[in-house]
């Protein structure tokens, strides 16, 4: 990324456009009801790590696939998990956002375009 | 263990460390304003405001610590980033937007934003400052552990060095340039580790010693030189070593250790001798410590001592192959014991232990995880009352082992979200979207490079190069394995890794001061530039605080020391946050007296622990206070329970 390129994003004034469409009580309430399935959801994949951690630990010595052990598998899927469902919250709260204002909408793929080049 | 400084790698250092601070200078000249001070404008890009996360986060406990308790003990170094990483799930789904909506400059305006409340800017401050400054210490830490092997110089100097830049760059810039500076050291960090990773599945694992390194010698207990052995007197009663005499240095004896099978290694040996005026001498192995003609140095360690099938290396391995390979084989793992011969003498052994692979990939290989393989004992039938007692001392030792576990886990789990400079880093985007787009880019960043420990643990465990005196310097000396250039630039990486965290964290002190105590609870009239100076000034005292614990602290694994700012920051903050957003019934008193009971109670735990006696005071850990060392299992519901008790209690007065 070239100097010029710092500098315009670092002057560049707040835009006043992006800022309302999320506030709409109604987008808030859905997204945030999406985060608390989500994080229910990886609360029990972690808590199930944790507790054959404490309690059978041997367990996470066997090997399901025959290669790495249960450990490193288990823990693995735990970080790869942690984005999959970022994706999918993102994806959520998207479809839900684009939809209620398009203006916001436009505002959002411009940026984007300034990013990308 | 002396390190020699290289020209090269001093350069390349030097150079880049110099570039990184140029950009964040120029950048930061252009930020005059307090919000631009401590908020970027709110108008950084969420991409590098993503990357910016990762950079604020894989600070040196993650790289350094983790990365050299993997090669120290294995897995357990893993589930730090396991829980590290857990986190931000807690952050992303439950705190990242309404934090955002509420929040101006800092956590205390984001809880305060419903009441305008002293007491809660008050202590919302004071978490922030507390939090900060045990977040700061392991960071300086490492620190110190880096300049040592590549500058040569001693630990405490390289915590000032790592002190006065950090405060320099805070104190000209502000929020713009850490952001800059974390972004482009975030992405530094993970391309390079990457490389790293690549290079040690394409080396393989061998069982052919480095050149230089210590030689892992083991022989039979009933070998005919131990007939020759000194009596096992004094200090060396009932100890686990026989030491021989050496025909060609009759004062220092060769040490053996004996080994679990019954089977006897050969250990480096330090041994300080202090006369009547006080003036002390250090011996390695024998000879005066130093790197000249005639003197020793300790020798590096960490070699695969049998592969599977017999093999004696591996070629270039899969990213699954890699552990399965390393399951089936046996490592040498080093450990040091200290034994005090008298006033005068002081020896620390560093022996190796023979492990199995597979024994080193599951949890409970660090002395603070090894009660996970705790098992319930036995019920006895005996009315002997001593082995009533034992019996009973096994059955608490196995649930406050468990406990301990829990707790940790749980702490790492809601820290996340807890902590000051990562929360302050939601108002440097425009929006809510803009805060979720960052967070999962910085999800994204930080699990990849997590994924990536593992590999740089076990790399380094296997490399033939950590250094037996300091875990916290393995992933810069594995870099070393592979030539001087990745090891200048991986140090250097790692130096703006402190730099970046360092001055995120000094910044959100100094928000903390200068802006909630100063401003809002003391009610000073303030222009800008008078707010930016105060903040500036703050950071100067925060800047010094942090060098002097970070010198006091060297010995102690830096992701270890970060696991209490985890403790600390879930109890105090989280369940202030998470009542503020989810309950309609909190009032401000609660929040203000949830937060003094989360933090006073945890870090009171955490100093009365076994962990803090043995470590930090030096003190027999069976005197601790607390049954165990992790207190956020108790602290973390305690602050939730006083919160609800609080605000039911003054929910009255309130609303009247």
């Amino acid at each position: 990324m070239s100097q010029s390129d710092l500098d315009t994003k670092l002057v560049e004034p707040v835009e006043p456009v992006g800022v309302d469409h999320e506030d709409h009580p109604e987008t808030i309430s859905r997204n945030s009801r999406y985060g608390l399935i989500l994080f229910s959801i990886y609360c029990l994949f972690y808590g199930g790590f944790v507790l054959l951690s404490a309690f059978a630990p041997h367990q996470m010595a066997s090997r399901p696939f025959g290669g790495a052990n249960l450990a490193v598998l288990y823990g693995a899927a735990l970080i790869f998990g942690a984005l999959v469902l970022a994706a999918i919250y993102m994806y959520l709260c998207r479809a839900v956002s684009s939809g209620s204002s398009s203006a916001a909408a436009s505002a959002a793929a411009a940026s984007n375009k300034e990013s990308s080049k | 263990m002396i390190h020699e400084a290289s020209f090269t790698a001093v350069l390349v250092f030097g150079i880049f460390v110099a570039v990184v601070l140029g950009i964040s200078f120029y950048l930061g000249s252009k930020a005059k304003s307090a919000k631009g001070y401590y908020a970027a404008h709110g108008s950084v890009h969420w991409f590098v405001n993503g990357i910016a996360f990762a950079g604020d986060y894989l600070s040196a406990a993650s790289f350094l610590g983790i990365c050299g308790m993997i090669a120290f003990y294995g897995y357990d170094g893993f589930l730090y980033s396991i829980g590290f990483l857990a986190g931000w799930i807690v952050a992303l789904f439950v705190i990242a937007e309404p934090i955002k909506r509420l929040g101006k400059y800092t956590f205390a305006d984001a809880l305060d934003s419903k009441f305008n409340s002293r007491g809660i800017k008050m202590a919302a401050a004071i978490s922030t400052l507390v939090v900060s400054i045990f977040y700061l210490i392991p960071q300086m830490v490492g620190a110190g552990s880096l300049v040592k092997p590549l500058l040569g110089l001693s630990h405490a100097q390289g915590v000032i060095i790592v002190g006065i830049v950090v405060t320099l760059i805070v104190t000209t810039a502000g929020m713009v340039s850490t952001t800059w500076v974390q972004f482009i050291k975030g992405s530094l960090l993970v391309v390079f580790c990457a490389i790293l990773a690549a290079a040690i599945l394409s080396r393989g694992f061998t069982t052919q010693p480095r050149e230089g390194s210590a030689p892992v010698q083991i022989v039979e207990a009933n070998d005919p030189m131990f007939a020759a052995a000194l009596p096992a007197e004094g200090a060396w009663k009932d100890q686990p070593y026989i030491r021989v005499i050496d025909p060609s240095n009759e004062l220092h004896p060769i040490i053996w250790r004996k080994l679990e099978d019954g089977r006897y290694a050969k250990a480096q040996v330090v041994r300080t001798t202090t006369d009547k005026t006080g003036h002390s001498i250090t011996y390695i192995n024998g000879k005066v410590k130093g790197t000249g003609e005639g003197e020793n140095n300790l020798l590096p360690v960490g070699s695969i001592t049998k592969l599977p099938d017999g093999k004696k290396e591996t070629g270039a391995l899969g990213p699954m192959e890699f552990f399965s390979t390393f399951q089936d084989s046996e490592v040498a793992l080093w450990r040091n014991q200290k034994i005090i011969e008298g006033d005068t003498v002081t020896s620390v052994i560093y022996y190796p232990i023979i492990a199995k692979g597979a024994d080193v990939l599951t949890p409970g290989s660090h002395p603070t995880f090894a009660k996970v393989r705790l098992q319930w004992p036995d019920p006895i039938t005996s009315t002997d009352p001593k082995e009533i007692e034992a019996h009973d001392k096994a059955k608490k030792a196995y649930i406050y082992g468990k406990l301990d576990f829990l707790s940790l886990m749980l702490a790492l789990f809601c820290g996340t979200a807890s902590l000051p400079h990562i929360l302050i880093r939601y108002y440097t985007v425009k929006d809510q979207a803009s805060a979720r787009k960052s967070t999962v880019v910085g999800i994204a960043a930080i699990g990849f490079f997590y994924i990536l420990t593992l590999y740089l643990g076990l790399g380094a465990m296997t490399s033939g190069m950590l250094d037996p005196t300091d875990t916290n310097m393995s992933a810069p000396l594995l870099a070393k394995s592979f030539g001087e250039l990745p090891f200048a630039i991986i140090s250097a990486i790692a130096f703006t890794t402190v730099l970046g965290t360092v001055s995120g964290l000094i910044l959100a002190a100094s928000g903390a001061v200068a802006h909630d105590i100063m401003e809002n609870v003391m009610k000073r009239q303030w222009d800008d530039h008078a707010k930016v100076k105060a903040g500036k000034m703050v950071a100067v005292v925060v800047g010094i605080i942090a060098m002097i614990l970070g010198i006091l602290f060297e010995k102690l694994n830096v992701g270890f020391l970060v696991g209490w700012a985890f403790n600390i920051a879930a109890s105090a903050n989280l369940p202030a946050i998470i009542m503020l957003l989810f309950w309609k019934g909190t009032t401000k008193q609660g929040i203000t007296v949830s937060i003094i009971v989360g933090m006073i109670s945890s870090l009171g735990w955490i100093l009365l622990s076994a962990q803090a006696f043995k470590d930090v005071y030096g003190q027999p850990p069976e005197n601790a206070i607390v049954p165990f060392s992790q207190p956020g299992i108790v602290t973390i519901p305690l602050a939730f329970i006083v919160l609800i008790v609080v605000s039911l209690l003054t929910k009255g007065k309130a609303t009247k």
